[in-house]
């Protein structure tokens, strides 16, 4: 594999064409190097963070990035979307949890972890 | 998406510029690495006891050695600096697998043997190498380690001390030599393809595929892409780490 370069623009090895990669905390720092770094390779790539990144930044990836804001509905569908239940959990779904380990219920449950997470864990 | 139109290919490799020398380079893990290597722009230098299969790339350069020997190591460098000056990147990965008994079975002899090539080679290529490496303020060390460097099973004793004493030599040559920028890593495969493996009775091999996450053998190119990343410079800030290349064995 090499890189390939026109104009002298670095446009890596492609090693992820074809490939959908989505980054959170990638506004600035390290989260957008990564996503400049995996777009040079052929990725697209869906930044997402609680504040967009600069516009001069997301500019850089052209067509191959675009931002999806933290508990926007787009992301909270993408989220969704990875759990086996298929939706987001309720809080009420969680103190149901709390109120059977709080009960005698479940007497014999001692230093278990259990998780309320629809499957994904 | 495809290949953007118009990018003519091959102008540089990840390894372009770079002079790799690979111990056990004749077979399995070493042999996948030296064309992989070849492929990304960097000479090589393939060293092994003796020649296997004509190697695909006309940049493996063969070299006779038993990486146990320290003359053997005298007479390899000369001959790599005579034709390249010296090396950037070296992969320790010569091992072998003894006879794999327990403590109580294992006679002096083939313990003697596994720590000459797993650990002993590996103290004398870093000794090798190193001057050049520190004199240049560059350089890769790349020890071939395993994941029974990490967990131990009731067979092959003298394998898995061997392979123990590389992951923590490792650790040392990086705090002891990162000041001059040397980097030193540990790779870590669990089960692969290869003869070493294949010498290994099928029954015990079945039973490491069994417990492995992914369920089978690792390829050995699947070894070689992980070394690739280490003796690139895209691992610039990487040293004193293990890297399991396991299909999850160990996790």
């Amino acid at each position: 594999m090499v890189n390939q370069q026109v104009d002298g623009v670095d446009f890596g090895t492609q090693r992820l064409v074809g490939k959908v990669a989505l980054i959170t905390g990638a506004s600035g720092g390290q989260g957008f190097a990564e996503a400049q770094i995996f777009a040079r390779e052929g990725a697209r790539v869906v930044l997402t963070d609680v504040a967009p990144p600069p516009e001069s930044l997301l500019r850089e990836l052209g067509a191959r990035g675009c931002f999806i804001g933290a508990n926007s509905p787009a992301q909270l569908e993408i989220y969704a979307a990875m759990i086996p239940a298929r939706r987001i959990g309720t809080p009420l779904e969680v103190a149901e949890l709390a109120l059977f380990l709080a009960s005698d219920a479940s007497r014999y449950i001692i230093g278990a972890e259990i998780t309320v997470d629809g499957g994904i864990g | 998406m495809n290949a953007l139109p118009g990018i003519p290919s091959n102008l540089s490799g990840r390894l372009s510029g770079k002079t790799a020398l690979i111990t056990g380079g004749g077979r399995g893990i070493g042999r996948a690495t030296a064309e992989l290597f070849a492929q990304e722009g960097a000479a090589v230098f393939a060293a092994d006891l003796e020649h296997g299969d004509p190697y695909t790339s006309p940049a493996i350069h063969f070299l006779a050695l038993d990486v146990g020997s320290e003359s053997h190591w005298v007479a390899a460098m000369a001959e790599v600096t005579a034709l390249h000056g010296g090396v950037d990147v070296l992969v320790n990965n010569a091992g072998i697998a003894g006879s794999q008994k327990a403590i109580l079975d294992e006679d002096l002899d083939s313990w003697d043997r596994v720590v000459s090539v797993n650990q002993t080679g590996v103290f004398l290529g870093m000794r090798a190498v190193l001057p050049t490496m520190r004199a240049n303020k560059r350089g890769s060390i790349i020890n071939i380690s395993s994941i029974w460097g990490i967990g131990a099973v009731p067979i092959a004793a003298a394998y898995q001390a061997s392979k123990a004493a590389v992951r923590h030599i490792t650790k040392h040559a990086a705090i002891a030599y990162g000041p001059d920028n040397v980097r030193v890593n540990s790779v870590h495969p669990g089960i692969v393809d290869t003869p070493l493996v294949q010498a290994q009775s099928g029954e015990s091999n079945a039973q490491v595929v069994a417990r492995t996450p992914l369920g089978r053998m690792a390829r050995p190119s699947e070894i070689a892409h992980a070394l690739l990343f280490l003796a690139s410079d895209e691992s610039s800030f990487v040293t004193g780490a293990e890297l399991y290349v396991d299909g999850g064995y160990l996790a």
